[in-house]
């Protein structure tokens, strides 16, 4: 799938290259005596400078897999990843090039994802000593000033970097990580449930960096979630993920109001809402296939309240409906004004099934 | 009905941690048995220095006064040669702490090296590396060391070399583990994404993260290398006699068995010295690395968690 | 008609490095036959310790004081045995993670079955009838083969809907449910809620619901209460709670809650600073440092609850209204 610059506020809606392509990426897991398991089955994503994406999707959709085949934690099968314009191959044992260091990560458990044995302030020193290798000659004066830097920018106070990331909350861990990730000046950061772990409070205040840095510092996020409600909210876009593939790409402002694929639809709905009037979220029926055994066509048709025959038969490719937007669905033809698919499907009328 | 066996494992780590953060080190001071080994060992350490001092005999003096009950003269007794047993004892801390000491660094450094080499390279490097380890542990120590021993002479450099080739597997297995673990956390993944390549991953981010496991392990094993140089030694084929060594002593000792306190004394300060190390060893583990499964099998107590303490 | 749980002031004090401290305090609580009752809070409200005191699960060294009454007989002076009889039979638990809160070396079938035998003395062939039938009534398709099946082998759904199955093995009273769903994905969510909603309904129980998430609160709850640092802060129907929540902390989280439709790029606005623990909250109301209402009465004491008519809360200055001069210590 490929989206246009985003519309709505925020990303700057530029025409020269974007800052990430992911191409076609297909990532397998071979297991012993059993299938493979495709968990990512070919998908498509484009970022633009500065722009926001939410990645949404349930346990075993694929999307943590397909973070880490972004930055090159994983290799993928087939499919490519473009970065800057270059072909960004996974990660060997060799230094990874400085240009390709400018797309960074960061990952979900705050308490594993920082070294438990080094100061705060060395781990930080160490990722701008990589980034700049020059910045020897300055002494590691500059170093701390530039950790200090930092530290600040996500909203700890300086004297963070003489402790252990033990001593620490969550949260600020959270935000550790992300100054640590910016040690590396990037231009594409991949976040991978950076929020799953925190309470309330936490999760908002993170968020709230998360924009702010995307914007002062014209950053492109990769956001990776469950939470619909909270990503909807922070991301200019949002990218529906269902058993290894993308169903849906719309602007966040679009989400909420015209969701196009039954699948987004099916998410909203099980959102419950806090407004004291108790209705009860709707359930999805089913669950989720076995990934090593999708059903034919259409991944979701078993569970879609619209299927048809040939949502059985074919799988639907992505295609461009509206302003910006994508969807895999046979509700839906190219070109036309996007529509959620109850009204679709009641068009159809006797096809339906 | 406890409270343990319903409490799901979340709510029951909270409540047993009792306000210290998950995973955080302990003091060190906070552990009334590693003081307890510490001193001990300190005891030990002192009259290994000092044992030419603090020998009320030679060691080494024969005498007509023959096996003797532990009495004013002698608070040991006397061996089967009229030599008295407190000085023996004492001077044979000097050749067996040290030797445990050397063994253990031995060891540790060669099964420290394969285990890295094992880990970083991979592939049928590690392959080889590990069926060696599994062939060397095979072994039975005694066994090895006789083969080794009968093949060289008994002797005391012979005895280190015979353990080393044996206990070297150990350290290698958990560094190989250690190695792999700790290269798959995030935070060495997020090293490597700014730029690191994976020797300097290992420099940097790996390797110090496994000295400390290293050292507990060292330390615990610190005991191990204390009885088998004093097995072998029992056997004969360690340390060569007239040199006192705990081992040898027991050996002796046992022919004797009416006259107990030949083999008790040097048994006590085995016992005494190797529980000493076993205490450090725990001590050291609670200090360094509270979530490690190192010497203890399945040990309760903290497991650092991801607990979010709102 | 008096409830069928009724806690009056209960306190819970617990064993700590420093000393016993209390982190529950003056609780008061009635959960009616067949009603379906929220508590809401953060993790650290005590929400959870209020619960596990009533199956005499408190952490060792923990003491309960207060009264709590099942059916008008006490709970918390009850022996051994009485509160044996009372947990599984009467009152009846689900915890969150429905990964380790099922016996892993246990068919599902023995861990149901293990429950009915004990506390009703059902035969074996009893007590896997019943077994099978409540596998159907939890809906887990192929009840026979689910029997002989492992934990394992189900999905983090599939798995809640047995502990369920499990807890209502000897038809309880009451269902207590520690946050049933928060390891979930959202429209499995919305399968349990809607299977608590109807078994309620079916089987006339009341479900005792433990959760921070509001809209989880919302879509079924009757009655909430909100604790906060140990305490409860506001309780009552849970319409009013929601709709129209008296107290700051209740404001703070609903207003917290990312509200659909917004624009990319607005703020997500949270409750500053961080959830005061209990074993060591600020002085006076717990609440006053991030309270952008407080004022100097809010840090000399501990306000009480204050009711306007069903609803109540504790805070002297937006139940101003109904505050009594006692109050202002």
């Amino acid at each position: 799938m490929s989206a246009v610059a985003p519309t709505s506020p925020g990303g700057s809606a530029r025409a020269d290259a974007p800052a990430l392509e992911v191409i076609d990426v297909e990532v397998v897991y071979e297991r012993r005596d059993r299938d493979p398991v495709r968990a990512v089955a070919g998908v498509s994503l484009t970022v633009g400078r500065g722009q926001i994406v939410g990645l949404v999707g349930e346990s075993g959709c694929g999307k943590s897999t397909l973070a880490k085949a972004i930055v090159g934690l994983e290799k993928p099968r087939s499919g490519r990843i473009v970065f800057e314009g270059r072909e960004l191959s996974p990660l060997t044992r060799r230094a990874r090039p400085i240009e390709e260091t400018r797309l960074q990560m960061v990952f979900q458990n705050p308490f594993s994802s920082l070294n438990p044995r080094r100061r705060i302030g060395a781990q930080l020193a160490e990722a701008l000593q990589m980034a700049w290798p020059g910045s020897r000659a300055g002494g590691t004066g500059s170093l701390r000033e530039r950790a200090a830097a930092l530290l600040e920018l996500v909203g700890l106070p300086a004297n963070a970097a003489d402790r252990y990331a033990h001593q620490f909350s969550g949260g600020q861990r959270q935000r550790i990580a992300i100054a640590r990730a910016l040690a590396a000046d990037p231009t594409v950061i991949v976040l991978d449930e950076p929020l799953s772990s925190l309470d309330a409070s936490a999760q908002a205040q993170i968020a709230n960096l998360l924009v702010r840095l995307s914007r002062e510092l014209d950053l492109a996020l990769v956001l990776i979630s469950h939470d619909l409600a909270i990503v909807q909210h922070i991301v200019d876009e949002v990218a529906v993920m269902y058993l290894g593939k993308l169903v849906e790409q719309v602007p966040s402002g679009e989400l909420w109001e015209l969701p196009a694929h039954p699948y987004t639809e099916a998410l909203i709905g099980a959102i419950p809402r806090a407004d004291g009037e108790r209705t009860l979220p709707v359930a999805l029926a089913g669950e989720v296939p076995d990934p090593s055994a999708p059903p034919p066509g259409c991944r979701f048709h078993p569970r879609c309240p619209y299927a048809f025959d040939r949502c059985r038969a074919e799988e639907p490719p992505p295609i461009q409906i509206g302003r910006g937007r994508e969807v895999a669905c046979w509700l839906h033809e190219p070109g036309e004004e996007p529509k959620r698919p109850g009204e679709l499907a009641a068009a159809r009328g006797g096809d339906a099934a | 009905m406890s409270a343990e066996a319903v409490l799901p494992p979340s709510r029951l780590r909270r409540f047993k941690r009792g306000g210290r953060a998950a995973g955080a080190p302990r003091s060190w001071w906070r552990q009334p048995t590693m003081l307890i080994g510490l001193t001990i060992a300190a005891i030990w350490v002192v009259v290994a220095i000092f044992a030419p001092l603090l020998a009320p005999h030679d060691p080494l003096a024969q005498d007509f006064a023959i096996t003797q009950a532990p009495s004013g003269a002698h608070p040991f007794g006397t061996d089967e040669l009229g030599r008295d047993i407190l000085s023996r004892v004492i001077v044979a801390a000097r050749n067996s702490l040290p030797l445990a000491v050397l063994l253990v660094i031995c060891a540790g450094t060669l099964g420290t090296t394969l285990g890295v080499i094992a880990g970083y390279v991979g592939g049928w490097v590690d392959g080889l590396i590990m069926r060696l380890a599994d062939l060397f542990s095979a072994f039975p120590a005694i066994v090895l060391a006789m083969v080794v021993t009968a093949s060289l002479g008994p002797s005391t450099r012979n005895a280190v070399l015979a353990l080393v080739t044996v206990t070297w597997p150990i350290y290698a297995r958990v560094v190989r583990s250690l190695v792999l673990s700790i290269g798959q956390a995030e935070y060495v993944q997020a090293f490597r994404l700014h730029g690191a390549s994976a020797r300097r991953a290992m420099w940097k981010e790996i390797l110090p993260n496994v000295m400390g496991p290293i050292i507990v392990l060292a330390t615990i094993y610190l005991a191990d290398a204390l009885l088998l140089l004093a097995g072998l030694s029992f056997l004969g084929l360690g340390t060569q006699p007239p040199t006192p060594e705990w081992g040898s002593m027991i050996s002796v000792g046992t022919q004797y068995f009416q006259n107990w306190w030949m083999a008790t004394f040097p048994g006590l300060a085995i016992f005494s010295a190797a529980l000493a190390f076993n205490f450090i060893g725990d001590g050291l583990r609670d200090v360094f690395d509270p979530q490690s499964q190192i010497g203890s099998g399945a040990r309760g107590g903290s497991d650092g968690a991801p607990e979010e303490d709102a | 008609m008096s409830a069928l749980l009724e806690l009056e002031g209960l306190s819970i004090r617990l064993p700590t490095p420093r000393g016993p401290r209390t982190v529950v305090h003056e609780v008061d609580l009635a959960v009616e036959a067949g009603q379906i009752y929220g508590i809401a809070g953060e993790s650290g409200s005590g929400k959870t310790m209020t619960m596990l005191s009533l199956l005499g699960l408190l952490p060792r060294g923990g003491t309960a004081h207060g009264r709590a009454t099942f059916a008008g007989r006490d709970v918390l002076g009850a022996d051994k045995k009485a509160r044996q009889a009372l947990r599984g039979r009467n009152l009846s638990m689900v915890f969150q993670d429905p990964m380790t809160s099922l016996h892993p070396m246990l068919t599902v079938g023995k861990q149901l079955t293990e429950h009915a035998r004990k506390h009703l003395g059902l035969s074996k062939a009893e007590a896997a009838a019943r077994a099978a039938q409540m596998l159907e009534d939890v809906r887990i398709p192929d009840g026979e083969a689910a029997l002989r099946a492992y934990p394992h082998e189900f999905s983090g759904g599939m798995r809640q809907r047995i502990a369920i199955a499990i807890a209502l093995m000897c038809e309880p009273q009451i269902l207590i449910a520690d946050e049933p769903t928060t390891a979930l994905d959202v429209t499995v969510q919305a399968g349990i809620l809607a299977l608590l909603d109807r078994l309620r309904r079916e089987k006339g129980m009341a479900v005792v619901l433990i959760t921070h998430d509001l809209g989880v609160m919302s879509s079924i709850a009757e009655r909430i209460s909100v604790m906060y640092a140990g305490r409860v802060i506001e309780s009552g129907d849970a319409r009013d709670v929601l709709k129209t929540p008296s107290h700051p902390y209740t404001r703070g989280l609903l207003g917290s809650l990312p509200q659909p439709g917004e624009s990319a790029g607005t703020e997500l606005r949270s409750i500053p600073g961080v959830p005061a623990s209990p074993l060591d909250p600020p002085r006076g109301c717990a609440f006053h440092p991030r309270c952008a209402l407080a004022v100097e009465a809010c840090k000399e004491a501990v306000p009480p609850l204050l009711r306007r008519g069903d609803h109540a809360a504790a805070c002297i200055v937006t139940m101003r209204d109904v505050a009594s001069e006692e109050v202002v210590a």
